[in-house]
Formats: C-alpha cells, sequence, structure tokens
C-alpha cells in the first residue's frame, strides 16, 4: 500500500506548535513550582 | 527512519485518543465542534480544536491510497501539482522605430499603455510644447560596429549546447558562438534563437566576411575560388524560415516546421581569384510560435564556413576573415507597435493582471513500514487444519511537501504561503492564551 501525505510548511508550524504547547502545560502541571 | 516510530504513536494519539476524551467530557459531535470554531468561546474553543484535529487527521490518512509506487528519482525542484496550459508571456514590449502605428488616431487603452505607454513620444505642435527642455542634447544611435575585428566590438559570449533547451537559462535570447577569433580557413559558428515574441524575425544576425588572397604571382591568378558556406544542422521548433541574402547576389531560402531538421545545405559559390574586397551577408530567421512546448521553441542554426580552392589547393588563398561584430535588429512585431485603443485589445496575451496561485509539490520523502508473515503452519501441526500464513503488506508512506504559491490581484501579489503561515501561529496563539 502507498499512501502521499501532502503537508504545508504551516501545518508542521501548527502541529509542532501545539504538541509543543501540549508537552510544556503538562510539564507544568506535573511539576510543581 | 526512528523518528517514524515515534511520530506514529504521537499521531495516533492526536486522531484517536484526545477526541475520545474530549467527547467524555462534552463534545459530542463533529457538527458541534465546527460550529463551535465558527462561532467560540472560551470553553468551547479546547473541545471545537481536537475535533478539528480528527477531521484533519483523517484528511491526511485517506489519500491516494493503493498507488503503485513510481520508480521515478524525485525532481530536485518544485513541479506544478496540476500540469495546466497556462498562458505564457510570449508578447514583447519593444518600442517601434518612431511612433507606435495609431498614434494621434487611437486613445490607447489602460492595459497598452500600462505596457506600452514609454514608447510614445509626444511631438512638437502649436498646441503642445515638447517636453525636452531647451539646450538637451540628444545623444547620438549608438552606431552598428563595422569593419574588422576589433577591442571595441561586442564580447560574445559561448553557448554551450545546454543553452538549446529552453529552461536552462530564459534570459539567452540572442547569442552566437565562435570557435576562435583567428584569422583562419574555416570557421564553426552557432546561432540559436529564441524569441520572447511569438512571431519575431532577426536580421543581421552576423556582419560580414571577407575573403582575399596574397597571390604568388600571375600564375594563381584566374583560378576559380570559391567559398563554401554549410548552414547545418537547421533545427526548429516552431515554424522558422531562414532566409539567406548576400551582396553577391545569392539568396536562400528554407522553412522548417515544428520538429523539423535539415542537414548539409551548403550555399557554394565561385569567385575568380583576382577578388579582393568584402561582402555583407543577411541571414533572417522569421519564427513563428507553434504553441508545443514539448521540448524547447525557437529555431536553430549551425554555421560553418569555409574557403575553398578549387583545382588547387594553394595555402595562401584560403582565409575568410570573419568579423566578429555582430549585430541584430529587431524587429516591431511586439503590442507596442500598434496603439491598442479603448475597447480594443480584451484578449491581452499577456495576462499578469490577474492569476490564480499555482499549487507546487516537492520531493516527496518516503519511508516504508516493513510487512510480516504470520505464519499458520503449526496449525496444522497442531489441529490438522490447513491454512495459509497471513501476508502483511508493507506500507509505503510518502510525505509531499506543498507550495501554494501566490494570487495575483491586478497586479499585486499575494503571498499564500505567508498568509497560511500567518494564520497557523495566530490559531496556535489563540490555542494558548484561551486554554
Amino acid at each position: 500500500m502507498y499512501i502521499e501525505l501532502y503537508y504545508h510548511t504551516s501545518l508542521i508550524l501548527f502541529i509542532s506548535g501545539w504538541v509543543g504547547f501540549v508537552i510544556i502545560k503538562t510539564l507544568i502541571e506535573i511539576i510543581p513550582l | 527512519m526512528i523518528w517514524i516510530y515515534i511520530s506514529l504513536p504521537i499521531l495516533l494519539w492526536l486522531c484517536l485518543l484526545l477526541p475520545y476524551n474530549l467527547k467524555r467530557s462534552g463534545c459530542v459531535s463533529v457538527l458541534q465542534s465546527v460550529y463551535y470554531a465558527v462561532i467560540p468561546t472560551k470553553k468551547r474553543v479546547q473541545c471545537s480544536l481536537f475535533y478539528l484535529s480528527l477531521l484533519f487527521c483523517l484528511l491526511l490518512l485517506g489519500i491516494n491510497q493503493d498507488v503503485v509506487l513510481a520508480d521515478e528519482t524525485p525532481t530536485p525542484t518544485f513541479y506544478p501539482l496540476y500540469v495546466t496550459q497556462t498562458p505564457s508571456n510570449s508578447d514583447n514590449y519593444n518600442c517601434p522605430d518612431g511612433q507606435p502605428s495609431g498614434f494621434g488616431t487611437v486613445t490607447p487603452n489602460p492595459q497598452w499603455l500600462l505596457h506600452c505607454g514609454q514608447c510614445l513620444t509626444p511631438e512638437p505642435s502649436d498646441y503642445w510644447p515638447t517636453d525636452e527642455p531647451s539646450g538637451t542634447v540628444t545623444p547620438e544611435p549608438t552606431e552598428v560596429p563595422e569593419g574588422f575585428p576589433d577591442d571595441d566590438l561586442p564580447t560574445l559570449r559561448s553557448v554551450a549546447s545546454e543553452a538549446y533547451y529552453k529552461d536552462d537559462n530564459p534570459s539567452i535570447i540572442y547569442e552566437i558562438f565562435l570557435e576562435d577569433t583567428e584569422f583562419r580557413s574555416d570557421h564553426d559558428g552557432y546561432y540559436y534563437m529564441q524569441p520572447e515574441a511569438a512571431t519575431e524575425t532577426v536580421q543581421n544576425i552576423a556582419g560580414y566576411y571577407y575573403a582575399y588572397h596574397e597571390g604568388r604571382g600571375s600564375a594563381y591568378e584566374g583560378f576559380v575560388q570559391s567559398i563554401r558556406v554549410n548552414l547545418g544542422g537547421m533545427v526548429a521548433f516552431g515554424d522558422c524560415t531562414f532566409t539567406w541574402s548576400d551582396d553577391l547576389g545569392n539568396s536562400w531560402e528554407h522553412t522548417l516546421g515544428y520538429g523539423q531538421t535539415q542537414y548539409e545545405t551548403i550555399m557554394d559559390w565561385s569567385m575568380v581569384s583576382t577578388f579582393e574586397g568584402e561582402f555583407n551577408y543577411v541571414l533572417e530567421i522569421h519564427y513563428e510560435d507553434t504553441g508545443n512546448r514539448l521540448f524547447s521553441e525557437g529555431c536553430k542554426v549551425d554555421f560553418d564556413y569555409t574557403s575553398r580552392a578549387t583545382g588547387d589547393n594553394s595555402e595562401n588563398w584560403n582565409t575568410i576573415i570573419w568579423n566578429r561584430g555582430y549585430y541584430q535588429v529587431p524587429q516591431d512585431v511586439g503590442m507596442c507597435a500598434e496603439i491598442n485603443g479603448e475597447g480594443e485589445g480584451e484578449e491581452l496575451p499577456d495576462d499578469d493582471i490577474f492569476s490564480l496561485p499555482e499549487i507546487l509539490v516537492g520531493n516527496m520523502s518516503c519511508f516504508s513500514i516493513g510487512g510480516f508473515n504470520i505464519p499458520l503452519g503449526w496449525l496444522e501441526t497442531l489441529f490438522g487444519v490447513s491454512a495459509e500464513n497471513i501476508a502483511i503488506p508493507s506500507i509505503e508512506i510518502c510525505f509531499v511537501p506543498l507550495i501554494f504559491g501566490s494570487l495575483n490581484l491586478f497586479g499585486l501579489g499575494i503571498n499564500m504561503d505567508l498568509i497560511a503561515s500567518a494564520m497557523a501561529g495566530i490559531l496556535l496563539i489563540r490555542i494558548i492564551t484561551r486554554s
């Protein structure tokens, strides 16, 4: 099976920023400051 | 490869687990999430975004399944996603020698003025004074180089055979390649015409040559000598008409259609050895676009000049002096040669006023998740039931970058890539600030 995934740079920007934000937010909630 | 195994669970998590958790927390339907995205509230934004991510993932995973993997080397640049017949900028905006035809009788339309307004020169009259301030010295027009080679002649640029194709350097329009600038008995030239206009004629692309001899005496006078001009290797990408004429009364014309070639077209004429002097020749190439863009466009002709001494191989009668100077007389066949008046020229060949963005796709980067077999031979061994092995085929996944291009509105280019990136950034900031 062959799958082509078309993407745009803005999509990478959005997803990476979103995932990064979720990770950072999770870390902030987990680690008590 | 390792990043694939890291990112795949994240992708699954985004596409499946998060919407599931959100459904538990109140996000019920996809339509509801779309509605929330259109009219967001502080509490609903997170719900809608997660559902939109689900839609996005489904869209991402559902493209082009079961397509045979092309065994091709990826092209190094972006290429159009959908090949369409786009109008080419095939007109030239050269100003004619003098006023464009129709001057004074036709009111130019705005589009013609946009391209060719500089070609209109005011004429002094009783009503409209000339724009030239008094005392202005009009520069003399540049003279066409004549005579024998000297250092003031324009430098010729070499044209490699790659210039034969259009995409190498679109700026190459007229060039001539000469192997040698020294005096020699024969000379090879290469000329390739790549016109900008759909119809264009170039003449006088080379200067003239000169034949002489340093006779050894009267014994050699009277021999019939000859000069051979071999216009070999004519190739036409379009309708090309090659016309040759010179001062000695020789003329020749040949027309080739698209893709046709002709070799060894020899012009051979004789002269007596007492001839000493020079004569001019004109080679005209008339090109007409046939709209075929399969390979290239334009006309190409190879030169091969050779002097011959018939009946005698006298080494002292063998020199043709090739003039390095060349000049071109552009023909006023562009749209500026004639004024397009009001109500005319709606179908301009150059449509740079409005153009839709052209989506380009780049090199794909692929990875494969290897297939594997589930052996079932043990079923027969244990239970006596024969079953074929289960083969899980491998999955080839290719990521293909996209470029949206720019939208051209009335000459104003709007970069769609920049807008998409800005919207992504704004949406990201909105998520961060509202959560």
